[in-house]
């Protein structure tokens, strides 16, 4: 592998990473409040049609990203209302979103491109980095060479962790989901609290398909995510719930998806194959202990009863 | 039951009646439509995803016109919900079933045992039994000429393919994609990366920038709907491409130089109108009504557009056989 190959590969590997990170950022919120949301995956796909329909609707990329946050942020709120409100099994309720997100992207597909006998691209994120960073050896296929919603992806993951350790809000966030009757005791609504987690997770997921569909490719195709919701949640086991841990399990998830497209074309010793189930391989060690003790927050997947103790 | 149990299977209800609502009947049984043949298709996917799924059902749409049929035909009809959605159209009396996808195979082999009178079409896939008529799209013959274009449009020498899903008709198209592309009197390396899904786009376009990034200058695909990623990368990135099925020069005006041309519109469209006898298997190839084709555009040379298009010509007349990998 020459120079050129190695940051052709780093900068693969950032771009597939980006959508993954913003989403695990958001989604840190709601684990860390103590609900699941395995609904992400639909949520995601969701936030790709939106972004893509808002763009197509009104012209402009960062009403379409909104878009695509508000939308995100919906069924993140549906989410929060049959988890939290009517204390639904998370999994089930999260299921059922990824469903209804399957089978409204399918029926809408007609009706978002009709008219159109091609999928028209819509505009995509700028690169904004002048020229000359942008030919930086490593940092500058990495960084700057990038459309701008990747300087998000790793803006977000830093915010995410100064608001969770450095904030009392952060503080309120975090012991909701390991102590939510000392949280209640203090005063402080736990509800509200799981609502705000639950709602920022589905924002960002909103987000991330923003990102996938806006970033570089300007088009929408059913089915889209292919499991990426799901590989953040993957995530998380192995990032232990840390934001800046969980973007790094991000990125060598993206590293590993972009490794295998290029194995299959150098003639490596080592089946592609092998770096396709990478991550997972991770996952699966992760969960058996091998990289540390990986523990989730306490009352992760138990819905708050206030009058249970 | 809880009251938060009885939402959940609210939601669930109301997300199958959604579900449901993806999969109208196009035409309803009326009294005036007796007499005319009646037709059901059914498709593995969404029949708006602007590639096979919506190209089926297009082929579908046209046989209705011109053969005078009654159709109608339930899509998304995944593995689990094969046999119950032909064995339902069966008991309705449709006389022609159809299946757009090889993978229906065992599907329409068991169903057309249980109703040996009526009449079954698979289209790409070999079907078994008395009853059944299939017709096998010829990727081998479409990707050749594919390969034959890409070889007059190298400058580096050096081309890429991109799959779906490593299964035989594909690992077929990549093969003779190959042999195709050493007619031009050079030797051409062809990079081949599968994808693994269907209808992503994103690992369709970061396939092709790997590729690209490889050092290859034209692209050739078996792709669905993450075709317009692909093409996509090509576009930006400055290098050709070739699409699939029909026309894809939309997709990248700068990047499309030509396309492989089979629409799968046109098998539906033969079997529907009864055109493939019962019990016989057959390709859509250069002989078949509307079959396979080199579609060039304005990106390629005159002398070379003659020279790809009398390749084709020799497939016409025979003198050219390629490989048929697998016999339907």
């Amino acid at each position: 592998m020459d120079l050129n190959s190695i940051n052709e590969f780093l900068a693969a590997a950032i771009r597939m990473s980006a959508p993954l990170m913003i989403v695990g950022a958001g989604a840190l919120f709601t684990e860390r409040t103590g609900v699941f949301n395995i609904g992400l995956e639909g949520t995601m796909l969701v936030g790709c049609m939106a972004a893509v329909y808002f763009s197509l609707q009104t012209g402009n990329l960062w009403l379409a990203t909104l878009g695509a946050m508000f939308v995100g942020g919906l069924f993140g709120l549906v989410h929060a209302f049959l988890t939290i409100t009517r204390r639904a099994d998370q999994i089930v309720a999260g299921a059922a979103i990824n469903l209804f997100a399957l089978g409204i992207t399918n029926l809408l597909n007609g009706p978002l491109y009709a008219g159109y006998e091609y999928r028209p691209r819509v505009t995509l994120y700028p690169v904004i980095a002048p020229e000359a960073l942008q030919n930086l050896p490593i940092l500058g296929p990495i960084l700057f060479a990038q459309p701008v919603i990747v300087y998000f992806a790793f803006i977000i993951p830093i915010l995410a962790t100064w608001i969770l350790y450095r904030t009392t809000w952060g503080l309120a966030i975090r012991a909701v989901g390991d102590h939510p009757h000392a949280v209640a005791t203090a005063g402080l609504s736990v509800y509200a609290l799981k609502y705000i987690g639950v709602i920022t997770s589905g924002v960002f997921a909103g987000l991330g398909g923003a990102a996938l569909t806006l970033a570089d490719l300007g088009l929408f195709a059913p089915g889209m995510t292919n499991g990426r919701g799901f590989a953040v949640l993957a995530a998380f086991v192995v990032g232990k719930w840390n934001p800046i841990l969980v973007a790094a399990a991000c990125i060598l998830f993206g590293s590993a998806d972009a490794l295998q497209l290029r194995a299959q074309t150098i003639q490596l010793a080592i089946p592609y194959q092998v770096f396709v189930m990478l991550p997972y391989l991770l996952t699966i060690a992760a969960l058996a202990g091998l990289v540390g003790r990986t523990v989730g927050p306490k009352t992760v997947g138990k819905p708050y009863d206030p009058e249970s103790i | 039951m809880s009251k938060s149990m009885k939402i959940v299977f609210v939601l669930i209800a109301v997300t199958t009646v959604i579900l449901a609502g993806c999969q109208p009947a196009a035409a309803p049984a009326t009294e005036e439509a007796a007499g005319k043949t009646k037709v059901a298709a059914v498709f593995p996917g969404v029949v708006t995803d602007q590639s096979w799924n919506q190209f089926g059902y297009e082929g579908l749409q046209k046989a209705e016109t011109d053969c005078s049929l009654e159709t109608a035909y339930t899509e998304s009809v995944t593995q689990d919900k094969q046999l119950e959605t032909l064995r339902n159209y069966a008991a309705e009396g449709y006389d022609i079933i159809l299946a757009h996808g090889g993978e229906y195979a065992d599907s329409i082999k068991t169903v057309a045992a249980e109703y040996p009178d009526l009449w079954f079409g698979l289209v790409n896939g070999a079907g078994e039994g008395p009853n059944v008529s299939s017709m096998i799209i010829g990727y081998n013959q479409m990707s050749y000429l594919a390969g034959a274009l890409a070889c007059n449009m190298t400058k580096t020498d050096h081309i890429g393919f991109v799959g779906g899903e490593s299964i035989p008709v594909v690992d077929a198209g990549a093969e003779l994609y190959k042999e195709g592309a050493q007619t031009c009197g050079k030797e051409v390396q062809v990079d081949v990366v599968y994808t693994g899904d269907w209808a992503d786009v994103t690992k369709a376009r970061e396939s092709g920038l790997s590729l690209i990034a490889g050092g290859s200058d034209v692209l050739y695909h078996i792709l669905d709907t993450a075709d317009a990623g692909l093409i996509a990368a090509a576009e930006d990135e400055g290098v050709y491409a070739i699409g699939l099925y029909r026309d894809s020069s939309a997709l990248g005006p700068k990047a499309v130089i030509g396309s492989a041309m089979g629409h799968p519109g046109t098998m539906i469209y033969q079997l529907a109108c009864g055109k493939v006898p019962q019990g016989e298997k057959t390709w859509l190839d250069v002989h078949t009504p509307d079959g396979v084709n080199i579609h060039m555009t304005d990106l390629v040379p005159a002398d070379i557009q003659a020279k790809v298009k009398a390749i084709w010509d020799e497939m016409v007349s025979g003198e050219l056989t390629v490989k048929n990998m697998g016999e339907p």
